[in-house]
């Protein structure tokens, strides 16, 4: 069963989320900012399969957070989801990260969980 | 939105409008200062050399009359005497008889007129003026044909109450319409008395007109004698200068200075005193000749380096219409600098609120489609838990979508304001006020 961190600072946002992937069979872990997705990341046994980051966070932003966990974890199995693609800077930095993305609100059946699925498979060996 | 930019961009053109008057007032009143002293100074320097001027031609006046006369004596007595002091007179002859000196004459041992008396009534030539033209002048001076006083026993008497006189200048006489004084040289008897002089009588308002009016310009001057009698005053404010001197008591001294400067090979004394006329403060330099007479010219201080404060006023009113002009466009500049800003500020405002709004509604609908997409994929079975999903995350969702649009219409109709709402990263986050916005006061 495949572990998926959820980090989203909306709880309503965060819920449904943790819902549709829990109704798909994944294991789901959730966070709502920057410090407790590190906390949680540094006391699991092990990483998750994905990390699911929004991008504006209460205590910083999903592109940091991203940072973090590849420098501290090796971590690098990201998807950012974000309210903010229509602004410039968010949009150049996802542009230039070359990391999967998706705008809020989420298609679930259509996107995110075709992708999420390939995305994981893609890790296996 | 702050007023700061506002506080700040007056301060700013305050700032420099004060920096650019401040050394321009500095300089201003340098300027004026030194323009001032400098005119000062340059006044005080052409009016020492014009008194310097007077000074000397009265000198010279003076001592020419004292050779003529001490000549004519060697003469008294010839069968030429008259042709002889005609011939003196002739020299202070000015063309068309313009003279200063009235007259000769020769005095008895009695004070009275020897017949060879001689008036100015000679051309340059020595030839009597013709009878149209002597008529003419007498229009002005009537007294041109017979200038000489009642009596002269005072030159009599001046030598002879000092044995060892040999020439003599009279204090200023009054006679009929003007002031004259009379320069004599004695001839004395083998034992030393008094035998009779020679004189020359001035007209003090012919020698000033005559001689020393063309260099003296329009000064404020006057001429007064040893005893306190005013010969001469250019002006009115002259007169009340020379009596303001003589009321101060200051002549004798002045006088006595003057006969030691001679006595030193000078010309005559020379100096300076302050007078305060009808309250105002005026500067009076003085020479004297001799300790004959003391030559005044009195100068109002308020007068002193106008010129240079004239050319400063006008430079300064016009420093000041371009610093007036600079600060109106200064002013007009920073006026329209703070509009454009303040549109600036707005449409940012503007900008980050829409993307608030973006923020908000992609969230309360990525909850909304969320959970509908959950429901209409039929992952939800139970209909308490489609109830619950509902009523908990679907319609406040929805509400919420359905308050951010009434913000939106009530902040159209300007009933509501943006104000600050956190910062994300560097950017400042705008929302309309949180007392003010829909869902955010109600229980």
């Amino acid at each position: 069963m495949s572990l998926i961190l959820i980090v989203e600072d909306e709880p309503a946002v965060r819920q449904i989320i943790g819902d549709w992937l829990a109704s798909e069979g994944y294991q789901v872990a959730l966070a709502p900012d920057v410090e407790q997705a590190r906390a949680w990341f540094a006391a699991a046994p092990q990483p998750p399969d994905a990390a699911l980051l929004d991008i504006k966070l209460p205590d910083g932003n999903g592109f940091m957070l991203a940072d973090f966990l590849a420098e501290d974890h090796g971590f690098d199995r990201v998807i950012f989801i974000t309210a903010f693609f229509w602004e410039e800077e968010t949009r150049r930095e996802l542009v230039k990260r070359g990391q999967p993305y998706f705008e809020k609100p989420l298609k679930f059946h259509q996107q995110v969980l075709p992708f999420l699925r390939r995305f994981i498979e893609k890790k296996e060996p | 939105m702050s007023d700061r930019p506002w506080t700040k961009r007056w301060t700013f053109f305050i700032g420099v409008t004060l920096m650019l008057a401040l050394p321009l007032a500095m300089a201003y009143f340098y300027f004026g200062n030194l323009l001032g002293q400098n005119e000062r100074n340059r006044h005080q320097r052409r009016l020492n050399a014009q008194l310097n001027s007077i000074q000397e031609q009265l000198y010279d006046a003076k001592w020419d009359a004292v050779a003529d006369t001490y000549d004519d004596t060697l003469q008294l007595g010839w069968i030429k005497e008259a042709a002889l002091l005609r011939n003196t007179l002739r020299g202070y002859t000015y063309p068309d008889g313009r003279n200063f000196v009235e007259g000769i004459a020769v005095i008895s041992m009695k004070g009275g007129l020897r017949p060879t008396r001689l008036a100015a009534v000679i051309d340059d030539e020595g030839k009597p003026l013709k009878a149209e033209r002597l008529s003419e002048l007498k229009k002005e001076a009537p007294w041109l044909e017979n200038p000489w006083l009642p009596s002269y026993d005072f030159v009599a008497e001046a030598f002879k109450v000092d044995p060892k006189l040999k020439n003599w200048q009279s204090p200023f006489i009054q006679a009929p319409g003007r002031i004259v004084f009379v320069v004599a040289s004695a001839r004395r008897k083998l034992d030393g008395s008094f035998h009779s002089a020679v004189i020359l009588q001035y007209s003090l308002e012919g020698l000033w007109r005559n001689l020393q009016a063309p260099t003296s310009g329009e000064l404020d001057l006057w001429l007064m004698d040893s005893q306190g009698v005013l010969g001469l005053a250019t002006t009115k404010l002259a007169k009340i200068s020379a009596n303001a001197f003589l009321a101060s008591g200051m002549l004798a001294t002045v006088l006595d200075n003057g006969g030691k400067e001679t006595s030193q090979g000078k010309l005559g004394g020379a100096g300076e005193l302050e007078q305060i006329i009808a309250k105002e403060a005026m500067r009076l330099d003085f020479r004297t000749l001799a300790s004959d007479m003391v030559l005044g010219v009195v100068t109002r201080e308020s007068q002193m380096g106008t010129q240079g404060a004239a050319v400063l006023r006008y430079l300064g009113l016009i420093s000041l219409w371009a610093l007036l002009m600079l600060a109106v466009a200064g002013a007009i500049y920073t006026v329209a600098s703070l509009r454009e800003e303040a549109r600036m500020v707005e449409k940012e405002t503007l900008q980050r609120y829409a993307g608030t709004i973006s923020h908000r509604v992609r969230n309360d609908l990525a909850t909304a489609m969320g959970n509908l997409e959950l429901i209409s994929m039929g992952r939800l079975k139970s209909p308490d838990r489609i109830q619950e999903t509902l009523d908990n995350s679907v319609i406040p969702a929805l509400a919420d979508i359905q308050d951010t649009v009434e913000d939106l219409e009530r902040l159209s109709r300007g009933e509501v304001d943006l104000a600050k709402d956190g910062q994300l990263g560097i950017e400042t986050m705008y929302d309309v006020k949180r007392s003010e916005r829909r869902g955010e006061n109600t229980t």
